[in-house]
């Protein structure tokens, strides 16, 4: 063990931050209410703080890594590189959000000590996926991941979540299997390969085009199951019975990301854009990205249900960062980049509203819409910011994305990608604004008219409305402010620059 | 080499002891024999790993017998085997506020048995192999026929008869070496096999009752009854360990002897008999309604694994050779903490049906928790020791070129996942006929329910730490070092023979 300094301890201390309370939390009895609440909080607040750090010290030109030996010639290995800590940012910020969310949501329900260990043992599993420095510590927090969420899915523990569990674990675990033989094949072809040393791969690329090859379609195929790509998405809308803190958690912060997160790594930190565009792996993946997208959209816009629609349009969204990857340009690296961040707010703060809607109204299904505007005006604003960021309306953030998705498109010479782009802003207006219709400009059922019943009651609970509300307000300012400097848009397109550059 | 002898005799005394003891102090006498052999067994690790591989004869100057051989592999079992009986133990003594107490004779039985198993690991030479898989057939057997029961007793006799005819079976092969070679001694054997017919039946036979023992499909008949019906305290010794110790039997046998005389054909099909027992096993897994009869096929799919690595070590693979011993010891402990979860639940939820699990993780959590996390292990999902066994072995098939062995171990992990899941889904599940459980069982069970966490968790640790033991596994094992001892077609004459224990036999002895 070296001596522990702050660079090598930092990483590990950004685990434990959700680790230890975890740990406290499984220990916790079950009406032990308040003090679950501290740690929950605390962790959550820690973690803030710790990136807060990071930033600052990166900034400064630190460096941090931690490594330790697992295996003879295999490390375990955390180390904070430019995509890390955006993902880092992204995860520790919606999980504070969520965190709130989730002890409003839960508050008066069962088995909430299993609920938050897990909970928290879900996100340690996603900053270890964010700060992995090499494929086998990615594998082991990705597969913690898995383990971490099936018990969240299943909670309700009723026939339709246990269903849905099946599907996740049966997806994830045979992702996870595939992204094994995937990573053991390059270990026996190249040895320990770590991210951002495209050494070891440039020089089998003579002798070995082949291998390097298949190996990238398994680590894709692998990691795609969780981003949720067509046709391995099948386990996305069953999942959506779950709780919707669990819901925010799949869909934006933690599952699905780390699966598109991993094709970001795998693109350009193991691979190189470089590489890969040599071997021909772009044009595929942004094939696949762009039926996913279509797909996606056209399955949305046929759900009644709110939380089905919201999952299929997650398949759809999440392959704008498969778009952005396949996209070997400036612009079209930092939208998929960017998107990483963007589709993360979007997401979580829909998923928050109509965990609002259920919870407190009842209302699961969209014909049961009609003027909920009225009765949560809090909630249903955000809503409509969100939703209106999907479709891509500016000043929001999903504006920003796909403007640099379509001007990479057209710098990579790839111009058709507009057209998918159009295509599915016009589907996402097709299956989101009759729904801001519905909220806004119908009258709720059963009203007679001018006579408002204006209860404000739904919007009494701050851990409820407040994590809408803040990502909500977040969607229009990463949206107004994409031109300031610590904005997420010039962040990506830093490491953009660094990424075509290499 | 005291250390040696200690491990061997300590247990065995224990035996002769708490068999004449009255039944009252039986446990308490047992406990103490285990803690007193786990400290035999810890000094033995460390005396391989400072010294390196050593051995000790006793007796016969003509015919080897009594040759007990302390390297990395067979100090690693002695451990791994006192562990897992210390928990079981201490597991039978705490059951008896829940299940029915285990009858008086388990207790001796138990300490034989351990003594069998720790003779069976550090053998040297085929007559002592025979007397202890002996030894290890009539405790096991025992044990589950004596547990009470018609039932039980007609599983366990079949499960001697089975043993019987495995150990005879070996005893003929073993005489037949012996005539046309000589020698009893398995590191001696190697270079004197290939001309001699009788020496090649001799080895078949040998071989068959050892794969029996194992057991290998097809040849696994016996085991599913017997590791079904058997006791809760006997269940984990017969899958976690008895199993294990046929194999450790084959493993020296092959490793050294037959490496001249083994065709790539027939590694390939020891290793197809491996795939069809992860497949079969796996697919009865998955069908059982019997939450013990998921594990007995598990057992067997489990086994399969074992097998499929021999292909692979026998190309010279070195990981082949890592992951299949580690899989050995990495499978022990969390099979034996399923085993002993589940029956902690059964006897909470009122039955051994996988149906009845339901609600099982709001009832009993500790108990839940703890197959969940042996079912991480058992999968192969990181970070636990079934992992590290996992990686070996797929690492080991893609460098040798067989990547058959890959798709087959990736598929039979998918397959335990899938009945695993069946048994995790029904604990987390909280409708049905238990809903009135749906409240936690009362804190005070939690001890026995720790021991089966204890032991799920090892194998986690075993995962996050498997450095030591791999090291400790190279300690004077020649296959640790990747010698091709199969060439492509030729029947591996040219390469050169890997150096047994006995040449560097130490002066400890």
């Amino acid at each position: 063990m070296p001596e522990l300094d702050l660079n090598t301890a930092l990483p590990v201390l950004l685990l434990l931050t959700s680790l230890v309370p975890a740990a406290v939390i499984f220990l916790l009895a079950e009406e032990q209410e308040r003090p679950r609440r501290i740690v929950n909080m605390a962790g959550a607040l820690a973690k803030v703080a710790l990136t807060g750090v990071l930033i600052a010290g990166v900034l400064r030109g630190a460096e941090y890594e931690w490594r330790r030996a697992l295996l003879p010639g295999i490390d375990l290995v955390l180390r904070v590189d430019p995509i890390p800590l955006l993902f880092v940012t992204l995860s520790s910020l919606l999980w504070l959000t969520t965190t709130m969310y989730a002890i409003g949501y839960l508050e008066q329900g069962e088995r909430r000590s299993r609920f938050f260990g897990f909970f928290s043992l879900c996100v340690t599993a996603t900053i270890g996926i964010a700060l992995a420095g090499n494929l086998v510590t990615f594998l082991l927090f990705y597969e913690l991941l898995t383990i971490a969420t099936y018990p969240l899915v299943v909670h309700k523990g009723d026939r339709k979540a246990l269903i849905g569990g099946r599907a996740y674990l049966l997806y994830s675990v045979t992702g996870g299997a595939v992204l094994l033989v995937g990573i053991a094949w390059l270990h026996a072809l190249a040895g320990p390969v770590e991210f951002l040393d495209y050494v070891p791969l440039a020089g089998l690329v003579d002798a070995h085009a082949t291998s390097l090859t298949w190996i990238f379609v398994l680590l894709v195929a692998g990691l795609g199951v969780k981003t949720a790509v067509v046709p391995l998405h099948g386990w996305l809308p069953k999942a959506m019975v779950a709780p919707a803190p669990v819901s925010s958690l799949l869909h934006a912060v933690a599952v699905v990301k780390a699966g598109a997160y991993g094709i970001v790594r795998v693109v350009y930190d193991l691979y190189g854009l470089a590489l890969a565009q040599e071997l021909q792996l772009l044009t595929p993946l942004l094939v696949l990205a762009a039926v996913t997208i279509v797909y996606g959209s056209l399955r949305a816009l046929a759900q009644d249900d709110l939380k089905r629609r919201l999952a299929y349009s997650t398949v759809s969204q999440l392959s704008y960062i498969v778009l952005g990857v396949g996209i070997a340009s400036l612009a079209g690296v930092t939208g998929g980049l960017v998107h990483l961040i963007h589709q993360g707010i979007q997401k979580v703060t829909l998923f928050y509203c109509a965990g609002n809607l259920s919870k407190q109204l009842g209302v699961t299904r969209i014909s049961q819409m009609r003027g909920v505007g009225r009765r949560m005006p809090l909630t249903m604003g955000a809503f409509t910011v969100a939703a209106l960021g999907m479709i891509g309306i500016p000043p929001t953030a999903g504006f920003v994305t796909k403007w640099h998705l379509g001007l990479g498109g057209l710098q990579a010479g790839q111009g058709w990608v507009i057209w998918i782009l159009l295509l599915s802003s016009v589907l996402n207006a097709a299956y989101f604004l009759p729904v801001i219709g519905r909220i806004w400009f119908l009258r709720p059922e059963g009203e007679e008219a001018g006579a408002p019943t204006m209860e404000r009651d739904h919007e009494r609970d701050p851990w409820l409305v407040l994590p809408a509300v803040a990502t909500g307000v977040s969607v229009l300012v990463v949206g107004l402010l994409a031109g300031a400097p610590l904005s997420p848009l010039n962040w990506a397109a830093s490491i953009a620059g660094e990424v075509v550059g290499s | 080499m005291v250390v040696i002898l200690a491990a061997l005799v300590l247990p065995l005394l224990g035996a002769g002891l708490t068999a004449v003891l009255a039944p009252r102090w039986r446990a308490p006498s047992t406990l103490a024999t285990l803690a007193l052999t786990l400290v035999a067994a810890i000094a033995l690790v460390r005396a391989v790993l400072h010294d390196g591989a050593h051995q000790v004869r006793l007796g016969g100057d003509e015919l080897a017998i009594g040759l007990f051989i302390a390297d990395g592999l067979s100090s690693a079992m002695v451990l791994l085997s006192v562990v897992v009986t210390l928990h079981v133990a201490a597991f039978a003594v705490l059951q008896s506020r829940e299940l029915p107490a285990p009858r008086t004779s388990y207790w001796p039985l138990a300490l034989a048995l351990l003594a069998g198993l720790h003779g069976l690991f550090l053998a040297g030479d085929l007559l002592t192999a025979y007397l202890m898989l002996e030894v290890v057939a009539v405790a096991g057997a025992a044990m589950v026929a004596w547990a009470g029961g018609r039932r039980l007793l007609a599983a366990g006799t079949r499960y001697y008869y089975a043993e019987l005819v495995a150990s005879v079976t070996f005893l003929a092969g073993a005489g037949l070496v012996w005539t046309a070679t000589g020698t009893t001694v398995i590191a001696e054997l190697p270079g004197r096999l290939a001309d001699e017919p009788t020496a090649l039946v001799g080895l078949a036979l040998m071989t068959v009752g050892l794969l029996l023992k194992v057991p290998v499909v097809p040849l696994h008949f016996w085991l599913p009854a017997a590791h079904a019906l058997a006791p809760t305290a006997v269940s984990p010794l017969l899958s976690g360990l008895v199993v294990k110790s046929a194999f450790v039997v084959l493993l020296r046998l092959w490793g050294g002897a037959t490496a001249e005389v083994a065709t790539p054909v027939l590694a390939q099909l020891l290793g197809a008999l491996g795939a069809v027992a992860i497949l079969w096993g796996g697919l009865l897994a998955l069908r059982s309604q019997r939450v013990k009869q998921v594990v007995a096929y598990s057992t067997v799919a489990q086994l399969g694994l074992l097998l499929v690595a021999v292909p692979m070590v026998l190309a010279g693979s070195a990981d082949a050779w890592k992951g299949g011993v580690f899989h050995a010891i990495a499978h022990a402990l969390p099979k034996a903490a399923v085993l002993l979860a589940v029956a902690l639940l059964a006897v909470s939820l009122g039955g051994d049906t996988v149906d009845r699990l339901e609600g099982a993780a709001a009832h009993r959590p500790l108990a839940a928790f703890a197959v969940g996390l042996a079912a991480i292990s058992l999968i192969g999902l990181p970070p636990t020791g079934g992992f590290v066994a996992k990686w070996y072995l797929v690492v080991a098939s893609i460098t040798t070129g067989q990547w058959w062995w890959a798709a087959t171990i990736v598929l039979g992990s998918l397959l335990t996942a899938a009945y695993l899941a069946r048994l995790l889904q029904r604990c987390f599940s909280s409708a049905g006929r238990n809903h009135h459980l749906d409240v936690p069982a009362s804190p005070q069970r939690h001890g026995i329910d720790g021991i089966a966490l204890t032991l799920a968790t090892s194998a986690l640790v075993l995962g996050l730490y498997p450095n030591l033991l791999l090291g400790l596994l190279e300690i004077g094992a020649p296959l640790a070092t990747g010698v091709p001892l199969l060439t492509d077609g030729s029947f591996g004459a040219d390469a050169p023979l890997p150096i047994g224990w006995s040449t560097e036999a130490s002066a400890h002895a």
